[in-house]
Formats: structure tokens, C-alpha cells, sequence
């Protein structure tokens, strides 16, 4: 008897439903253990059927994702949270920062395109107050971040949530660094880099170049890509599991600290970049209170000039 | 007696959306709308992020077409930054470019639309998907399925990631493949050359059996596309309209948009529709596959180009909607053959850029996406963060053809017969666009197909799928 597999798409881009299609060759291989019996994307299947598993991809940004949400969790026995959107609120999340009036102020009200004073008519009011991640409307049994999660931790998850069934086991929770095949090594006389996010030395960390990469800081589950050609991490994939369970560690002290360690270049001066960038910097988990609920964590004040009307 | 017709949710399609029509006094559709229930709202998003993160955050509006939100927003930087990029820089971005719109374009002709084609648009829900298709047409799925793979792989390679690429950053690319890595592109690009060549003219025997909607799918609106010396170009050129007389209606550089488009609200959406400027008037456009052949004589390569003369020369009348889906295998060959030829030119290591240092100014840059242009808009203070955001995307661009094509094809297959054949009518209808949601309201989408039927402003009835 196949798994069955049921999904849904609320607020995001629906990267992560690409990503289920660029398993690519195992695709193939996956239907004999597997069968999808919802994806928006690809079937005409407009209801919620029942299923081993449901991925619900994306953040709650309005009503009707709240009701799907809602019914996927009614209609499946394993509910994963898809991608960081739905773990964390994601890019979608960044709407956490302003209230939608401002937003949509924002998006319809803007030069040089826009027809002055307009917004809207009120058959579209159906954004709520602010944007969450998917386990303040539901109760989440797993949790499968990235941005997307690369193909080969989407294989490798749904593997595991068949194997282990009810009993929890523990899955591989390392960050970025691992698979990053760079050297941290201590250097002198680097400065911060500010607003750069590359790098020309391709064998040495991004930190000990001075430019500011969340790998350290950042769970794996997109392979290393960005540093390994030369990016910055930007921490799509979410914190990593001692920010996570540790209410007293955070983003930019760990970073802070270690890229201290490395250049030599003052804590505080990364600490306060890092603050004042917090936007960018925290942008992938700021609407999860796992962030915003740590004492030292003032992301609304951080960004207090970005939310400004 | 008060009618509207609307369907919800919208599957198969990129995005969240509803569709209604108002019903005249003879009981036709009338007024098709597609309703955009999704806003993310990315304009507020990147306002005081750093200039040189656009290029990352950006490409994260969309799923589907990340690295043409990443290539306009360092072309943007670039254009406005006056930043050299060379042509080594050039030719890698073009051949990420090209492996994404192969991807793109696979994905709408096999995967979204393909089921509609092969499987008959009367077909039931349950035969209509790839899944189906793969049971029935293997040999079909596979090589539709490797076609997209071939182009998404090779994002991976040049683009850093599959899904959402980093490599482009202003004045450069952070890293480029390796000699093994561009041998192994080239393969590729002979094999999508064959597959093309094998799929294409089953996917248009396909379309031949769908002639009777010829006549009613007439596209009535101008085509707009990106033009380099009359050829089609997805990342260089100035953006051109032609007329119904093939003559130039007007041509304008990228930086004038705003005196040329106009975005404006419709009732029950969060999208936009875009409008040409005319005097105190305005205009209707459409871009895409088919405004890019329209717009533009030639392509650059010769088995493409042979494609392109011969359809051209099949466009007696008017464009109508089917000729997307034709325009678009052609595009599919195009990329192919590029692929190839840039995988076989030298692969010189270069020099990695001088990192840009931004300052205030307005950065403005310009792509052909897979569905047609896509504008970044930035300005930048002083220290070089964004303190204000325009995006005009592709789907935005269709709006108004869509909404003919929708109310036609509603007209053609009428709410009283067929319910199925109805809502798969008018699905069809919207899947030709491959409109692609996320990026429409740089927002997201879940994809609702609720017909609504409307008389005097009042909800006459619902038509959506039975349960299963």
C-alpha cells in the first residue's frame, strides 16, 4: 500500500511545490512508494481527500489560509510544516513588520506607475491583522524547513516520517558550516563588509573575509549551496537548533562572537550592524515568536524606521 | 434576476485566484474576471533593506520564475549603478536564463497544460495531471519531465541553487562553472535539442484538435516585448509594441516605462492591470511567447529561427490563444539551441568583480520572464538602502487578455451545458497564459477555481467542482 501524500499552498511563492518536481529522476522513483492524492499545483483536486501526510507550504497571511490550513489538518495524519514560510513565516513573514493597511498603502499607492488614491475594493479584505507561521493556527507533527528544502531533504524526510512512524526518532540537525566546504581560519587587519555579499577567496569563510554569512547560525537543508559558490548564507532555512532551544542564544550574538573571533573585528560593531540590518539579517524567521520571543530580540525596534508610515 | 458566475480555486495554475462573469439578458457570460485573493506586498518588504540584497530577496517572490527576479534586479543595480559587466558575465547569465525559461516553459506546456492537450479538455479531473499522464503517455511524461530537469539543472550549476539562484551579483557572477560542469551543459543542450524536436510537432497535432476555438480566442490587444535589432532577446534590448499593421507603435528604453504603463486596480483583486498610456487614453497589451514573436523577425539561432518563419507565416489573421502554447514550444527550441552554443564556447576563468559600493540614485532593469516583461524599480538613499520599490510583472501585463480569453471561451462553452466542460473551458483558458500568481501580487497563492455568476451586482449562482 502506497503513502499517501496530500498538499497545500497558503501564503508563499510556491518554491517548495517546485522543489517536490526537481526531486527530478527520483520523482519517478518516489511514485511507487508514494501517491499524491492533492497538489494544487499540478492536479485538478480542489478538495481536501484524506492522506498519510500532508506538506502545507507557506505562511497565514489571510482567511482563506486559515481555512485550508484548518482542513489539511482535519484531513491528514501527519502534518509537516513545508518550507520556512510555514515553520517560520519566511519572506512572506516580513509583512509581520508593517500592518496591512501600510502594506497595502505601500504596493497600491506608489510612483510612477500607480493611479493615485487608489487601494483595493473591499471584496479583497481578507488579510488578517499580521502574518504567522502555520503552528499558531494548528498543531504541526514535524517541521521541515528551507527555502525551499533542497530535493535531497525532501526525499530524505518524507523517508523518515515513513520509517519511524509513531516512534520520534532523531533526524540530522546540523548547521549550514557542515556541508560548506570553506576553512574558518583567523586572519588580521579585515574590516566589515558591509551591504556585500560575496566573497573572492573561494576556499576561506565568508566570516573570516568580514563579510556577515548566517551559516553558522543557519540549519542545513539546502546543501551549503550559497557559500559554497561564494554567498552569503542569508539564513533561509531558519535558526539552528541551539538558537532554537536556548532562549538566551540568538543570531547576532553567536555570530558576533564568532566573527570576533576570527578577524578580530569589535563584537559590538557586528552586533549593532547586524541590528540595524535586522530586517535582511532576521528576515526568514522574524514572524516566528521562537525570534521575536527572545528577551534580547527587539526586532520591531531594530526596525522600527522600516515599519514607519 | 441577479446573476454571477464565479470558480474556485484555480488548480494547475501559479497562484491564488477566482473567476467570475456577469450574466447578460440573453444568460451569456459577460465580464470574465479573474480574481487575485493573494498580496504578500514585496514593495513594503525590501524598503530599507541594503540595494545589494536585492538580488537574493527578490528572486524569493516566486517559486517559478526566481532567476528572472534575480537577473532584473542586478541588471537593475547595474543600470543604474553604471556598473561594466563583461561578456563572459553576460553569456553565463544567459545560459542560467536560458535553463530557467526551458524549465518554466516545460512546466506550463507539460505539467500545467500538457493534461488539457492530452488528455482532452472534456477529460475528468482525475485524468487531467501529470500523474495520469505518466501512467498513460510514459514515454511522453519522461521526456517532457527530463526536458525540465535538463533546464533546472543547469540553474543549479550556473545559478548556484535550482530554486531561487544567487550566482548574479552587481558586476559579475560570484563563481562559474567548472570545464566538466559546461561538458556536461552541452550534453544537455543537444539532448533538449532532440527532445524538442520530437515533442514539439506531437504537442501540435495536439493543439490542431482544438482549431474549432480558433475563431472565438482572437487575443485583442497589442504585443509588447523586449527587442534587440528586431531579435528576441530575454535579457537585452528596448521594449517595443507593434500595431495590428506590424508597424511599430512605439519603442522605449526601459528607464521611460512610467511614461508608457499605467498600473490600475479591478474590482475584487489584489492584482494590477497594466495599461499602455495613449494621450489621456489608454491601451491594451499582452507579453509573453507570443508578443516576443510577434514583436521581434528573427531569432539567433538557425533551427528556432526556421520554426519562427514558418509560424509567422501560419499567423494569417489575428493572434489567438492557442498560438501561446506554439509560440512557446518554439521559445523551448531556442533555449536548447543557446544552451548548447554557449556550452561549447571557451570557458576562460575571469577575474572575480570589484564589489559595487551603492549610493543614492534610481536603479531601474528590465527582463523578459517566461511570461513576459519584468520590471525592478529602485530607489536608494544615500547609504544606499531601498526607500521605495516599483515591480511590474509579467502576469499583471495580461490581465486584460486574459479576461477576453475567459469571458470567450465562458461564451464558447456556455454554464448551462457541460459543467465540466465549462470549468475545464475556462481553466484552459487561464492555463494558456501560464499566469504565474506569486509574482502577479508579489504575493502568493493558493489557486481557488470558483465560478461566480453575477446579474445587477448580485451573486445568482456558484458553480464549482462536485466533491469526489
Amino acid at each position: 500500500v502506497k503513502t499517501t501524500i496530500s498538499t497545500e499552498w497558503l501564503s508563499g511563492c510556491s518554491g517548495c511545490h517546485v522543489a517536490i518536481v526537481d526531486m527530478h529522476e527520483k520523482l519517478l522513483t518516489m511514485m511507487d512508494f508514494f501517491e499524491f492524492v492533492r497538489i494544487p499545483v499540478l492536479m485538478d483536486q480542489k478538495f481536501y481527500p484524506p492522506a498519510d501526510i500532508g506538506l502545507v507550504e507557506g505562511a497565514v497571511r489571510n482567511k482563506h489560509d486559515r481555512e485550508s490550513l484548518i482542513k489539511m489538518r482535519e484531513s491528514v495524519k501527519t502534518l509537516v510544516a513545508f518550507g520556512t514560510c510555514a515553520v517560520y513565516g519566511g519572506p512572506s513573514g516580513i509583512g509581520w513588520l508593517s500592518s496591512p493597511e501600510a502594506v497595502l498603502q505601500c504596493v497600491y499607492g506608489q510612483e510612477p506607475t500607480n493611479v493615485p488614491h487608489q487601494l483595493p475594493d473591499t471584496d479583497t479584505t481578507l488579510l488578517e491583522q499580521s502574518v504567522i507561521p502555520i503552528d499558531e493556527v494548528v498543531k504541526v507533527d514535524a517541521y521541515m524547513p528551507g527555502c525551499p528544502p533542497h530535493p535531497f531533504w525532501i526525499v530524505s524526510a518524507l523517508g523518515f516520517i515513513v520509517e519511524s512512524g509513531n516512534a520520534p526518532k532523531s533526524y540530522p540537525a546540523k548547521t549550514v558550516c557542515s556541508k560548506c566546504k570553506r576553512t574558518m581560519k583567523k586572519m588580521s587587519d579585515v574590516s566589515l563588509k558591509k551591504g556585500i555579499v560575496s566573497v573572492s577567496d573561494p576556499n576561506i569563510c565568508l566570516l573570516s573575509q568580514g563579510v556577515i554569512c548566517l551559516g553558522s547560525v543557519t540549519l542545513e537543508r539546502c546543501l551549503a549551496q550559497c557559500p559554497n559558490c561564494g554567498i552569503a548564507c542569508s539564513g533561509c532555512a531558519g535558526p539552528s537548533t541551539d538558537i532554537i532551544t536556548e532562549p538566551h542564544l540568538d543570531i547576532r550574538t553567536l555570530l558576533s562572537k564568532r566573527m570576533h573571533l576570527l578577524t578580530g573585528i569589535k563584537k559590538e560593531e557586528i552586533q549593532a550592524y547586524i541590528e540595524q540590518e535586522a530586517k535582511t539579517f532576521y528576515a526568514y524567521s522574524l514572524a516566528s515568536p521562537v525570534i521575536y520571543k527572545k528577551p534580547t530580540v527587539k526586532i520591531r525596534e531594530w526596525t522600527a524606521e522600516s515599519i514607519e508610515e | 434576476m441577479a446573476k454571477k458566475l464565479m470558480i474556485e480555486p484555480v488548480t494547475r495554475i501559479e497562484g491564488h485566484a477566482k473567476i467570475s462573469f456577469d450574466i447578460d439578458d440573453n444568460d451569456d457570460p459577460i465580464n470574465g474576471r479573474l480574481h487575485v485573493m493573494e498580496i504578500r506586498g514585496f514593495e513594503k518588504f525590501v524598503q530599507k533593506m541594503e540595494l545589494g540584497k536585492m538580488p537574493l530577496i527578490t528572486a524569493r517572490i516566486c517559486g517559478v520564475c526566481p532567476a528572472a527576479h534575480h537577473l532584473a534586479s542586478v541588471i537593475a543595480i547595474e543600470n543604474g549603478g553604471s556598473i561594466f559587466t563583461s561578456q563572459k558575465t553576460k553569456m553565463l547569465r544567459e545560459l542560467l536564463y536560458m535553463g530557467h525559461i526551458l524549465h518554466s516553459h516545460a512546466l506550463s506546456c507539460f505539467v500545467l497544460l500538457g493534461p488539457d492537450l492530452i488528455s482532452g479538455i472534456s477529460a475528468s479531473p482525475k485524468e487531467r495531471n501529470i500523474f495520469h499522464i505518466l501512467s498513460t503517455r510514459p514515454d511522453l511524461a519522461k521526456k517532457a519531465l527530463q526536458l525540465r530537469s535538463i533546464g533546472q539543472k543547469i540553474v543549479e550549476i550556473v545559478g548556484g541553487r535550482g530554486i531561487h539562484p544567487v550566482m548574479a551579483i552587481p558586476g559579475g557572477m560570484a563563481s562559474q562553472p567548472t570545464c566538466d560542469e559546461m561538458k556536461r551543459i552541452f550534453d544537455w543542450g543537444v539532448e533538449a535539442i532532440e527532445i524538442v524536436t520530437e515533442l514539439r510537432p506531437i504537442m501540435v497535432t495536439m493543439l490542431q484538435k482544438l482549431n474549432n476555438l480558433r475563431s472565438v480566442t482572437l487575443i485583442n490587444a497589442l504585443p509588447l516585448a523586449l527587442s534587440n535589432n528586431d531579435t528576441v532577446d530575454f535579457l537585452q534590448g528596448k521594449c517595443c509594441v507593434i500595431d495590428d499593421k506590424k508597424n511599430i507603435e512605439r519603442s522605449f528604453s526601459v528607464l521611460k516605462y512610467g511614461d508608457h504603463l499605467i498600473e490600475r486596480i479591478t474590482p475584487g483583486s489584489y492584482m494590477k492591470s497594466v495599461h499602455l498610456r495613449d494621450g489621456s487614453a489608454e491601451k491594451s497589451f499582452f507579453v509573453g511567447p507570443l508578443a516576443r514573436l510577434m514583436v521581434n523577425s528573427s531569432f539567433s539561432t538557425p533551427k528556432a529561427n526556421k520554426l519562427l518563419q514558418a509560424f509567422k507565416k501560419s499567423l494569417k489573421s489575428g493572434p489567438v490563444l492557442l498560438d501561446i502554447i506554439e509560440a512557446r514550444l518554439i521559445e523551448m527550441m531556442y533555449c536548447s539551441e543557446r544552451i548548447a552554443e554557449i556550452a561549447s564556447q571557451d570557458n576562460e576563468k575571469e577575474e572575480p568583480c570589484t564589489p559595487f559600493t551603492p549610493c543614492e540614485g534610481r536603479y531601474v532593469g528590465i527582463v523578459e520572464a517566461p511570461r513576459g516583461i519584468l520590471i525592478h524599480d529602485y530607489i536608494a538613499d544615500k547609504e544606499g538602502r531601498v526607500t521605495r520599490a516599483n515591480l511590474i510583472v509579467a502576469t499583471q501585463n495580461n490581465y486584460d487578455a486574459i479576461n477576453s480569453a475567459l469571458t470567450a471561451l465562458a461564451r464558447h462553452f456556455k454554464p448551462a451545458n457541460d459543467e465540466n466542460m465549462f470549468l475545464n473551458g475556462i481553466e484552459f483558458a487561464l492555463r494558456c497564459f501560464d499566469p504565474c500568481l506569486s509574482c502577479a501580487t508579489h504575493a502568493a497563492g493558493r489557486i481557488p477555481l470558483v465560478v461566480e455568476l453575477r446579474k445587477n451586482s448580485g451573486i445568482i449562482q456558484r458553480i464549482q467542482r462536485s466533491s469526489p
